[in-house]
């Protein structure tokens, strides 16, 4: 614990330089009345490339591996491969949000300048070294989240949904935070390098408290994520909050989510390797089969697609479980390819919906392939990578995922995998029938709204059958981007 | 467990305290069941009206809550001034850039216009 | 030129992706120019190829003449028909196919290109896939060519097994050096060239529409038209005969199943040609005498004189077209009749048509000095010195091709005409477009026999063996039947030439002049039971139904229902299982959590406005689930830890 030096602030150039910008955004979108929808978009969006741009020049040079600032934050390879992730994420979200907000008439600056907070927060969780300055960056990612969830104000559901995400998130929080002050009550710290070499010893003595502390902490992460049975809030929210936001909850704060749990678990909880294997084991069979079930029975679009994202949170957890390098780097590369797969999914629904909330029951995907063959494509393409099927980035994930698990002897986990992937081929391809097999009740052709949004779907699609095609080159990336294993 | 004593020892007093005022409100106060005991202010002031039938402006609520929200900002302050000499030129750096980002929100919120009464 | 022989299959399929690619959005004219083109094309190179190296190649240029020169006469009877694009696009993929099949260097491509025509004849039949037979007469082509293709590739598994390779020269070399092996026990009985002879011969029977596969032949006349029929009846049937006679260094080391193949052919075309006699649809009495005329073909494969069914399938392919053509032309003039019965006295109304057909009738009756004569005969002077009764067998049978030739003729274009008023006014001479054709094949039916004379005077000339003789191989002891002596030629030829005169003399007794239909239905009267079968075609269609067909109906039914009562309810099972379960996991998100809280909501909707705040008890629900789940988690590491 070194004097602080201006260098390591430096180093934190891309996070301070987002902070700032939502800050502009924030600004420039309150003057006037309903101005400048597009103005804070491009700055938004200006502002992610020129982080993305900082992250690779700034920190880049890191990628061994430094910690700064007392050991709060860890600059590595791990890190700065979530970033990627967060960021693109981030932009993608942008572009699907822009047709939505203006026509929401709502006011744009506050809903860019919270997703921009909001990514702030993911790349600070990326770096995020202390268990502390982890936990704020999460709360900073969380609370804007909350608001973006209710952005529609003057819709019902959308408060509903922010209310209880609120609620919900508020109670994990304090979970999380339970689990944090029981762990540093034990070990006396909660900087990860230290908690680890302090771990044995505090098991030997206070064992107890270590193993509540621990298993708090998972579960406040577990909720993020959308673990079951910590996913109850899921469904609402995603079905309540405007659509953009949902995408952005399914990808980025679950991303971030997994980045910390992963951080947490094989750096800070690496002692206690054996105990928390068989808990992530339990919960991502039980999150993948009732996410699975649960998504078989739905009519409602966003609500199916709710609980596909708690299946997949079940089946990235295969990879977590795992421990082992491979496990690693299939979770990563399974996150970047969900994110673009999800994002893309998102982008097909927004095209969609009408006003509003308008447009999200499966029937009204009837006979899609007719009047919009485009959009009905690229929703075929989606489905099939969200089922694993190749050639698409959704089928290497699931195989290096599975692949993982069975090497280091996590067989039974993977079968139940297979086996729910299986169950979810019936409810994505139900979505197809609709598109494909079902007349619609008027063959009026759906206008594209935005060259923009369709060509943000278009790259979601390519990067998703290039990942199925090309896996190779971002799987060397997620293997130079490994964290040291317990 | 000897370190948990002090625990219970506090939680035994907060709880003795409440009994004890509680107690003590109820053999001192006054018996009687006249009108005024049923107003709001029992020191005198005389109620404008049932609060039941007055209905609050929405933007004393959002005035209120923007109160809350600076006036907690500020205790931060006051630990700053105190150690201000020890943490010297950081703190201070700190310290500003806290009290910016704090007035980019001032600035949201008179921008949009949380600050009109009218 | 050779090195472009590639091209000559290539082209027509390329023909076919532009055609449907461009689909009906163009203009006719341009379907046209590629329809045309490409195999127009592809016949130049060919021609080249030829000249080139006169040597390399089959009959593949006759064949290629007539589906082009077919596909040019169709486009004046396809002007008001629907589908027009699509029929052009099947007709170059069936050439490209066909042409596949001829040109390929082994089983294997001559086994796509196999399969490719029989795709497209499945295709050209059902054309009018609206109406209700033409699709069952495709299906039973197919299905009929399948239990062919079957014991093809049976074959073919048998070839690869053996040699590793299905490369003709390999494999005939191979077998023309060790003789022996290729005749020692392989299965049932069979020597491995007998096996193999067999299979191969069994695809043959269903491409040539040999008994007892012959069954499709005549339902695919239901094809949109003459063009399609012509296909189905002097190109594609043919490719068994051509595929047998490329094998001939298998078939010389297996004697049995020659034998078989002649008896097969022989009993083919005698039967074939009795049903032809009383069939009354024109084009079934062609389909009928195709059937007949490719069992003179095998007749001569089966005996060894391969060079001879190679030819008579070159003149064949030349009258035959004609014929169909023609009637084609009879049938446009009748405005879609085809019936026998209705027609007569179209001599007068169709001068061209009448002409020609005569010339193809009389050729493919085997008058002499047209081309079916000389192939006839190469084939019975074969058969006599191969085996006696077949050449009875197919003495007999060119009697009675004349004959029903020459009724068919007769009923045609003599006598009086039957039809309506309305059909009597619509006749007419079909346009310029569709004679043209009619005459070049009638000059080549006169004159392509001429390629196959024997010996003129003291020349032994014999053309076209020379043109095959790189494919003819002499492998073992056994050589082509020999050639009998210029005495007993001669008298075999004059015994044709009267059977062939006595069946036009039948003919004509019985429907010359005026008697027409009359003639016939005395002698129907006079002989009840064969007429009856005749004209049923012996029932075999009847027979096969209720045994083949009907015997896998049966058994169909059989599997379905263990599919439907054991496997699908399996299969359902584990369906209802998941969806069951799901319906469980989604009712318990459902009416337990949300449930309890909607209960108290509906309460409260119908109580007070005060409980009606309560709604936020759902998240309290929630809440309540995350730390029961949390609790769980707790409990079950505290016990395990």
């Amino acid at each position: 614990m070194g004097a602080i030096e201006p260098r390591e602030f430096l180093l934190l150039a891309p996070e301070i330089f987002l902070a700032v910008a939502g800050m502009v955004v924030l600004a420039v979108g309150s003057i006037g009345r309903g101005l400048a929808h597009r103005t804070t978009a491009l700055i938004s969006l200006v502002s992610l490339a020129v982080v993305g741009a900082l992250v690779l020049t700034v920190q880049g040079p890191a990628v061994g591996g430094e910690a700064i600032l007392a050991g709060m934050f860890m600059i590595d390879g791990y890190a700065l491969f979530w970033k990627g992730i967060f960021l693109l994420a981030t932009a993608l979200t942008i572009v699907l949000s822009m047709r939505f907000v203006e026509e929401g008439g709502y006011p744009a600056g506050e809903f860019y300048a919270l997703l921009l907070f909001a990514t702030t927060g993911m790349l600070f969780m990326a770096s995020g070294f202390n268990l502390l300055s982890i936990w704020i960056s999460l709360e900073l990612m969380a609370l804007s989240s909350y608001i973006l969830a209710g952005y529609f104000k003057r819709e019902r559901r959308s408060n509903e949904a922010a209310l209880k995400y609120f609620i919900l998130g508020a109670l994990s929080s304090g979970i999380l935070l339970y689990g944090i002050s029981l762990l540093y009550g034990a070990t006396g710290t909660v900087q990860l390098t230290e908690l680890a070499a302090r771990l044995p010893a505090a098991m030997a003595a206070e064992g107890m408290l270590v193993s509540l502390g621990w298993l708090l902490l998972a579960i406040g992460l577990f909720f993020k994520v959308a673990a079951v049975p910590f996913h109850v809030w899921t469904p609402d929210v995603y079905v309540g909050a405007p659509t953009p936001v949902t995408a952005f909850l399914a990808v980025g704060s679950k991303a971030a989510a997994f980045a910390i749990l992963v951080r947490i678990l094989y750096q800070g909880l690496a002692p206690l390797l054996v105990e928390w294997q068989i808990v992530v084991a339990a919960v991502a069979v039980v999150t993948m089969i009732w996410g699975n079930l649960a998504a078989v029975t739905q009519s409602n679009v966003k609500r199916m697609l709710a609980y596909s994202s708690i299946a997949h949170a079940g089946y990235v957890l295969i990879g977590v479980l795992a421990a082992t390098e491979d496990g690693l780097w299939a979770v990563l590369f399974y996150m970047l390819a969900y994110s673009f797969i999800t994002l893309g999914t998102f982008a097909t629904v927004i095209l969609l919906e009408r006003r509003e909330y308008a447009g999200e029951t499966y029937a009204d995907y009837a006979g899609l392939a007719r009047r919009s063959p485009f959009l009905a494509a690229m929703m075929l393409i989606f489905m099939l990578a969200l089922t694993g099927i190749p050639p698409t980035g959704g089928f290497f994930g699931k195989v290096y995922l599975f692949a993982a698990a069975v090497q280091s002897g996590w067989t039974w986990v993977a079968v139940v995998g297979v086996l729910m992937s299986a169950v979810s081929l019936y409810y994505y391809m139900g979505i197809v029938v609709y598109m494909y097999l079902r007349d619609a009740e008027d063959d009026t052709p759906t206008p594209l709204p935005s060259r923009l949004l369709a060509g943000a779907i278009g790259l979601c699609a390519v990067i998703t059958v290039l990942l199925g095609i090309l896996p190779g080159p971002i799987v060397e990336l997620a293997k130079a981007s490994l964290l040291q294993l317990p | 467990m000897e370190s948990y004593l002090p625990i219970l020892v506090f939680c035994v007093i907060a709880a003795g305290f409440l009994v004890v005022s509680l107690l003590a409100a109820r053999l001192l106060r006054h018996r009687g069941s006249g009108r005024t005991s049923r107003e709001p202010y029992e020191c005198g002031n005389e109620a404008e009206s049932f609060a039941h039938d007055h209905r609050f402006s929405i933007r004393y609520y959002l005035i209120a809550v923007l109160f809350v929200i600076f006036d907690v900002e500020t205790i931060f302050l006051f630990p700053w001034a105190v150690m201000f000499d020890k943490l010297a030129l950081f703190g201070f750096i700190e310290m500003v850039v806290f009290l910016f980002i704090l007035i980019v929100g001032y600035v949201y919120v008179w921008n949009r216009g949380a600050l009109n009464w009218a | 030129m050779l090195d472009l022989l590639w091209l000559v299959a290539l082209l027509p399929f390329l023909g076919a992706a532009l055609g449907a690619v461009l689909g009906p959005r163009v203009d006719k004219r341009w379907t046209t120019a590629v329809a045309l083109g490409a195999p127009g094309l592809s016949l130049l190179l060919a021609l080249g190829c030829i000249f080139e190296y006169v040597r390399n190649v089959s009959p593949e240029p006759f064949q290629s003449v007539c589906y082009t020169w077919s596909a040019a006469g169709f486009d004046g009877y396809m002007a008001h028909e629907g589908g027009y694009q699509r029929f052009f696009v099947y007709m170059n993929l069936f050439m490209g196919s066909m042409l596949l099949l001829v040109l390929g260097s082994n089983y294997l491509v001559t086994f796509v290109g196999w399969e490719g025509v029989g795709l497209c004849s499945y295709l050209l039949i059902g054309f009018y896939y609206e109406e209700k037979f033409p699709p069952y007469a495709g299906r039973k082509a197919f299905i009929v060519n399948r239990i062919g293709d079957f014991a093809f590739l049976v074959g073919l598994f048998a070839l690869v097994s053996r040699f590793g390779t299905l490369d003709y020269r390999t494999i005939f070399s191979a077998v023309a050096a060790s003789p022996e092996a290729m005749g020692e026990p392989y299965l049932l009985g069979m020597s491995f060239a007998g096996f193999v002879g067999l299979c191969l011969f069994i695809g043959a029977m269903g491409k040539s529409a040999q008994i007892p596969l012959y069954v499709w032949l005549p339902d695919a006349m239901a094809g949109p038209t003459p063009v399609s029929a012509l296909i189905h009846a002097a190109t594609m049937v043919t490719a068994g005969v051509y595929m047998v006679v490329r094998s001939n260094a298998i078939y010389q080391l297996a004697e049995g199943v020659s034998g078989l193949v002649a008896i097969v052919g022989a009993l083919t075309a005698i039967f074939a040609a009795t049903i032809g006699l009383a069939q009354t649809d024109i084009k079934k009495v062609l389909a009928y005498s195709t059937v007949s005329q490719l069992g003179y073909m095998f007749l001569a494969a089966g005996l060894g004189a391969y060079s001879a069914a190679i030819f008579h399938l070159g003149t064949h392919a030349f009258f035959k077209a004609l014929l169909f053509l023609g009637s084609g032309s009879v049938i446009h003039a009748m405005g879609g009749e085809q019936d026998l019965t209705k027609m007569g006295g179209l001599k007068e109304r169709l001068p061209s048509t009448y002409r020609t057909m005569l010339i193809g009738t009389l050729a493919i009756s085997g008058v002499p000095l047209l081309s079916g004569f000389f192939s006839k005969d190469q084939i019975l002077a074969a058969a006599w010195g191969g085996s006696k009764p077949l050449w009875v067998v197919g003495w007999l049978t060119a009697g009675l091709t004349a004959c029903y030739m020459t009724r068919l003729l007769l009923l045609t274009f003599h006598g009086e005409f039957r039809g309506s008023e309305e059909q009597r006014e619509h006749l007419h001479e079909s346009p310029p477009v569709m004679t043209w054709p009619l005459w070049v094949l009638a000059t080549g039916a006169v004159v392509a026999g001429y390629v196959g004379i024997p010996r003129l005077g003291q020349f032994d000339i014999h053309v076209f063996d020379r043109f095959l003789s790189p494919v003819l191989l002499e492998v073992g002891h056994h050589g082509e039947a020999h050639h009998a002596s210029v005495a007993v030629e001669l008298a075999l030829m004059a015994a044709s030439v009267a059977i062939a005169a006595a069946g036009i003399w039948l003919a004509w007794k019985i429907y010359g002049a005026a008697r027409g239909l009359e003639g016939g239905r005395g002698w129907a009267e006079r002989y009840p039971a064969v007429h009856r079968a005749l004209v049923n075609k012996y029932w075999v269609d009847e027979a096969y139904d209720a045994t083949v067909v009907r015997g896998t109906w049966a058994s169909a039914r059989g599997l379905y229902r263990f599919d439907a009562g054991v496997i699908d309810g399996l299969v359902n099972g584990f369906r209802h299982v998941t969806v069951g379960t799901s319906m469980l996991s989604g009712f318990f998100d459902k009416y337990v959590v949300d449930g309890l809280v909607n209960l108290v909501g509906w309460l409260t909707q119908a109580g007070s406005r005060v409980f009606r705040r309560l709604q936020t008890g759902l998240v309290s629900q929630y809440a309540m689930v995350v730390v029961a789940g949390m609790l769980v988690l707790v409990f079950f590491v505290v016990l395990f830890r």
